[in-house]
């Protein structure tokens, strides 16, 4: 097998040339990771607006099915109140001979 | 030196180069993988509080609205109670201006009469009347049954009053107001409850 020699010159030059590609693989690689780097930042911000959004969404779901609830129970209390209404109008209207006669009683005195 | 160690060289600096640019995109990798899970982690707990905020305010929401739904129902039922009360004495009112005409409540006058006279302990006292009861006031007084030492003298200005009467001492330093009016008011404020209790059998 026959050896070629290079001169000193050549050799130097030859390494050089090898290590400036090995300096550009370096750098390119660099780039690409600065580019990793500063794409995933963007997709970092990209996940929180996404979360907080969709938190946002369900916060307001929340409150709107909360309200109609609220509203719902709201009125039961209110029609509570009227059928209550509704039933001491008749207890009094039923009773409202006894209760004038009671007072007209204690104006007078005596049983009317 | 020989092409062959120059090449092996070159090899061995460019392979360093490789390993060293894979591993520079491998940490960028890594960061960015770790960097994504940290903000998905971190969003996903504000996420968490801002949903455990809007429990807080539906609750507090609740509680204030359903307060004030009762609230204002019991307010409303009370009113209605007193509105039927009121109706209850305005009737009373009705009746008793009905009575004036009826010899129950001459009767009642003279005996409310001659309680008054008993619980006063005077021998000189006046009475007044209203107009329709000074038109009859012999009557009234011939009713009485009175101890004989006993003089009362009936006021000649009428009092306003549906009915009933004011006795007092001739000077009016003590006197008993048993008009209808009078007897109203108390009964009102002292009846109410026995009064709500007969009209809603409570």
């Amino acid at each position: 097998m026959d050896v070629i020699l290079l001169s000193s010159v050549e050799t130097i030059k030859k390494i050089h040339e090898i290590e400036e590609r090995a300096r550009r693989i370096i750098e390119e690689a660099e780039v690409q990771a600065e580019g990793i780097r500063k794409k995933v930042e963007a997709e970092a911000e990209k996940i929180r607006g996404e979360i907080a959004e969709r938190a946002r969404r369900e916060s307001e779901e929340t409150m709107k099915r909360a309200s109609a609830d609220i509203g719902k129970k709201a009125l039961d209390v209110r029609k509570e109140a009227e059928s209550k209404v509704k039933s001491l109008k008749e207890k009094a209207s039923m009773n409202m001979d006894k209760a004038v006669n009671r007072i007209v009683e204690e104006v007078l005195g005596v049983k009317p | 030196m020989s092409a062959e160690v120059v090449l092996k060289i070159g090899d061995e600096i460019l392979a360093d180069a490789q390993a060293e640019a894979k591993r520079k995109i491998e940490e960028a990798e890594k960061y960015a993988s770790e960097l994504k899970e940290k903000a998905r982690l971190e969003a996903e707990s504000e996420a968490e509080k801002a949903k455990a905020k809007a429990l807080e305010n539906v609750k507090l929401l609740e509680g204030r609205k359903l307060s004030e739904a009762r609230r204002e129902a019991s307010l409303h039922i009370l009113k209605e109670r007193n509105t039927m009360i009121s109706s209850a004495f305005q009737e009373a009112v009705k009746r008793l201006k009905d009575m004036v005409n009826e010899e129950a409540y001459l009767r009642s006058l003279s005996s409310l009469i001659e309680t008054s006279v008993k619980q006063l302990g005077f021998n000189e006292l006046k009475i007044k009347l209203n107009a329709k009861d000074l038109r009859r006031q012999a009557e009234i007084i011939k009713r009485l049954k009175l101890p004989p030492t006993v003089k009362i003298t009936v006021d000649k200005d009428p009092v306003s009053a549906l009915g009933g009467f004011i006795i007092s001492t001739p000077d009016e330093r003590i006197k008993i107001d048993e008009t209808f009016e009078a007897k109203l008011t108390y009964a009102e404020r002292k009846f109410k409850k026995e009064i709500s209790k007969l009209l809603f059998g409570e």
